[in-house]
């Protein structure tokens, strides 16, 4: 950090200083390695060739600034690199797409070490295969000697013809830049003057605007003139810019047009959208969370108003000013409404940022599989709530992964089968009513709910009486199961390999849900549903054992009211008889652990909660109603066991409310929730 | 091939004649050590682009030599201003690196060439030949 030091700037500078670096050097990373894999595919190679190079040459110089002298030479090597591509000394290729993503890896890397102000030892690593990668690339071009680069466009080529019509000879010359030439692109600028003196100039590479001249050694140019040869030659000595010329006639195979169809790589990836940097701030998430926060404090404030409004009502009912009381109260209830509305509309941000990172996993994880792939993207401009942006994305990947490992099948099985050789992969967000969708659908070979069902009766789960009754839909949820996806026949003939119960656990800590339909054969989808907004949410207060606890509206089916004597026991768990259906039914006090206070009553609510489709009733004493709470988190404590408690809440009379999450609550019942209970009644 | 080699292949009883213009003293003296190597002779010295205007059309050099990295672009000006009065008119540049943008436009501008500071005598001496090569002494 000598660098930064020597400016004399504060400690706080150079921290706030690296924090800005870090920041936008992420970004950049992102945006890079976006780029690289558009690349390949790209049908205008120049431009995404400059956005890099711009990216790159941006990290250099940003990482040489706060002294990051490790990333600053990566970077710079990376400029190499890309001005080799530019000049068409190497094709762009997969491998060429992979070396460009291990830099940007390694770039990643570094940047993350940078707020400790270290480089990572891989970086000399990552030179060298830099190196030895160009190495290998000049010295296949050597020996193929195309003297053009392989971008020929169609346009050039009809210039060319034309110009032959003309009876004029089509050359290519090399003009590698003198030792004393110290400004290599006002030496281009020179050259091309000079050249267009004897002919017309169909194509200069690199181009002449471009940035790397300065790093090149030569330009080649394409003319067509009336010259000979030698006069050419001797015509391209410039003292001071040009060293060596070599001049050739131009070689017609020489030529590779750049295709017009569409390589298959291309649609592999969807082109996201590009959303206009302007009109943007960059606002650190602490700051929102503390406005959020306060918004939280007000809608609190409120309802103690509203409450207090009530009270005044009652105590002073002929008082003249409660109009203008009521109505400034219902003024401020609106206003923060709005801005309730409008902060958490700042938490939003499209799904994008989530998404663009699936391109590369999957070209990554196709290639190792052997398998190719598309993906389609769609709506990735969905915009969900920052929370949900945060940890969705390594869900997502798992289950991305486990489609591309184990539902796709490979391109000679896919043959076989006749179906199309390159698998899908859906990934669309959408939004629907209060709820953010996103689907993961592939068209692999779907899963086997034989397999499952076998699997299942061997792992004890379940009974084969009970096995006739499960449908196909509820034995597929046994892939949430703990340890159970581990078994190595699922993953290995139709599974969903390592973990899902990983992905449900971290869906339903977001008060989602998850579902797959699959079909043999066809396909499987998974569909991932979260609250448009996981800060405030309608909840319905109750009771129990005289101390006051929320749920979610969106898990309560109904609420019903029910006599105890209604309540069966079956296998020594407490049943209802719901209308047609029995349902398994908790109790709060046993599952939280509090005692049980108050008096027994024989009349008791059961608030009826849906868990990924199935029903569960919690019993409740008392219901007090239904309220907007705004979620504050509940830091783990040992009086707690807070994976049941999604969260808190303040009520406006000041008493707090735990917010329960229903299907950790279901989980720790131990009901399972197969379906096989309401079977078992009913038989 | 020696620099003083030029006139001999030309007609020697004209000499070219050299405007130079540099806020530089010494560069103005190495410049000019140059052309006199060359067999050419300095006929004006200027060391602002107001200067090199004037004395431009008063004595209607064959060959101007002139920084462009003087303060406040004078230099681009001044190449404007004799390119656009005179379209013939021979600039060959000079500038310090770093003004390599300047370097670009005064091309642009159509100067014939340019020199990079620092100054070698030997390269300056090469440029300034094949400027020559198109041009007769006297015009």
């Amino acid at each position: 950090m000598e660098d930064l030091s020597s400016l004399q700037l504060s400690e706080e500078d150079i921290k706030s200083l690296k924090e800005t670096f870090y920041h936008q050097a992420v970004e950049l990373v992102e945006l890079l390695t976006q780029d690289v894999l558009l690349l390949e595919g790209s049908k205008d190679k120049g431009e995404r060739l400059k956005t890099i190079k711009r990216i790159f040459h941006t990290l250099k110089g940003d990482s040489a600034s706060i002294g990051l002298k490790g990333l600053s030479s990566l970077t710079h090597k990376a400029e190499d690199l890309l001005h080799a591509i530019e000049s068409g000394l190497v094709e762009i290729d997969s491998d060429l797409t992979d070396i460009l993503l291990n830099i940007a890896d390694c770039v990643h890397e570094a940047i993350d070490k940078s707020l400790a102000g270290a480089d990572t030892p891989h970086i000399p690593i990552m030179m060298k295969n830099i190196d030895s990668f160009l190495n290998e690339r000049s010295g296949e071009h050597d020996k193929s000697d195309t003297n053009a680069s392989s971008i020929f466009g169609e346009y050039q080529r009809l210039l060319l013809a034309d110009y032959r019509k003309q009876g004029r000879e089509v050359y290519n010359i090399r003009l590698s830049f003198s030792e004393d030439c110290h400004m290599k692109s006002a030496g281009v600028v020179l050259i091309l003057q000079h050249l267009t003196g004897i002919g017309d100039i169909i194509r200069t590479s690199p181009p002449q605007d471009a940035k790397e001249i300065e790093y090149a050694d030569a330009i080649e140019v394409v003319i067509a003139s009336t010259m000979a040869r030698n006069e050419i030659q001797k015509f391209c000595s410039i003292p001071g810019v040009v060293g060596n010329v070599t001049v050739e006639e131009f070689k017609e195979q020489d030529i590779a047009i750049i295709p017009k169809d569409l390589s298959p790589t291309q649609d592999s990836f969807v082109t996201q959208k590009t959303i206009s940097p302007a009109a943007t701030i960059r606002v650190e998430s602490e700051k929102m969370d503390k406005i959020m926060d306060l918004v939280g404090e007000l809608v609190i404030g409120r309802s103690m108003i509203a409450q207090l409004l009530l009270e005044f009502e009652e105590r002073f009912p002929r008082e003249e000013m409660l109009g203008r009381f009521a109505s400034a109260s219902s003024f401020v209830e609106r206003s923060l409404s709005d801005l309730q509305r409008s902060v958490m509309n700042l938490r939003m941000m499209p799904i994008d940022k989530v998404f663009k990172r699936f391109p590369r996993v999957v070209r990554d994880l196709a290639k190792a599989g052997d398998k190719d792939i598309r993906l389609i993207i769609h709506g990735e401009d969905t915009e969900v709530d920052k929370g949900l942006v945060d940890v969705i994305g390594e869900p997502l990947i798992h289950i991305v992964r486990n489609a591309i490992d184990h539902g796709i099948e490979t391109v000679e099985e896919r043959n076989a089968l006749g179906k199309d050789i390159q698998g899908t992969i859906f990934l669309e967000a959408y939004h629907q009513g209060n709820d953010i969708v996103i689907e993961v659908k592939d068209d692999g070979r779907g899963i086997d709910t034989k397999l499952i069902k076998e699997k299942a009766i061997e792992k004890g789960l379940i009974s084969n009486d009970e096995l006739e009754k499960i449908s196909d839909d509820d034995a597929i949820d046994f892939i949430f199961l703990p340890g159970f996806s581990t078994a190595k026949v699922l993953s290995e003939v139709s599974g969903r390999g390592i973990g899902m119960d990983v992905v449900k656990t971290v869906v339903e800590g977001l008060r989602g849900g998850i579902k797959v339909k699959s079909e043999l054969g066809v396909g499987t989808t998974f569909i991932l549903r979260f609250p448009l907004t996981l800060a405030i949410i309608k909840a319905i207060l109750f009771n129990v054992s005289n101390r006051l606890f929320a749920i979610p509206l969106v898990s309560v089916k109904e609420i019903t009211r029910v006599f105890v004597k209604d309540i069966s026991l079956v296998n020594n768990k407490e049943v209802l008889r719901l209308r047609e259906k029995v349902i398994p039914l908790i109790r709060l006090e046993r599952i939280v652990n509090i005692d049980r206070r108050g008096t027994r009553r024989d009349k008791l609510y059961v608030i009826v909660v849906n868990i990924e489709d199935r029903d569960i009733g919690i019993i409740v004493d008392r219901l007090v109603g239904e309220e907007e709470l705004v979620i504050k988190s509940v830091v783990s404590h040992r009086l707690v066991n807070t994976s049941m408690i999604g969260g808190a809440s303040i009520l406006g009379n000041g008493q707090v409310v735990l917010i329960l999450n229903p299907s950790a609550i279901v989980k720790k019942a131990g009901v399972r929730a197969i379906g096989n209970e309401q079977a078992s009644v009913s038989a | 091939m020696q620099p003083e080699e030029i006139n001999k292949e030309k007609d020697v009883s004209v000499k070219y004649r050299f405007l130079v213009v540099d806020d530089s003293i010494f560069a103005r003296k190495n410049i000019a050590k140059v052309v006199e190597m060359m067999g050419g002779v300095v006929e004006g010295e200027a060391t602002t682009g107001r200067e090199a205007i004037d004395l431009y059309f008063k004595i209607k050099p064959d060959v101007v030599i002139m920084d462009i990295s003087m303060p406040e672009m004078e230099g681009l000006e001044a190449l404007a201003k004799i390119r656009e009065k005179d379209k013939n008119a021979n600039v060959i540049i000079i500038s310090s690196l770093g003004y390599q943008e300047l370097v670009k436009k005064a091309l642009s501008l159509g100067a014939k060439h340019f020199i990079s500071k620092p100054f070698q005598s030997d390269k300056a001496a090469e440029i300034i030949k094949f400027v020559l090569k198109e041009i007769k002494p006297g015009r």
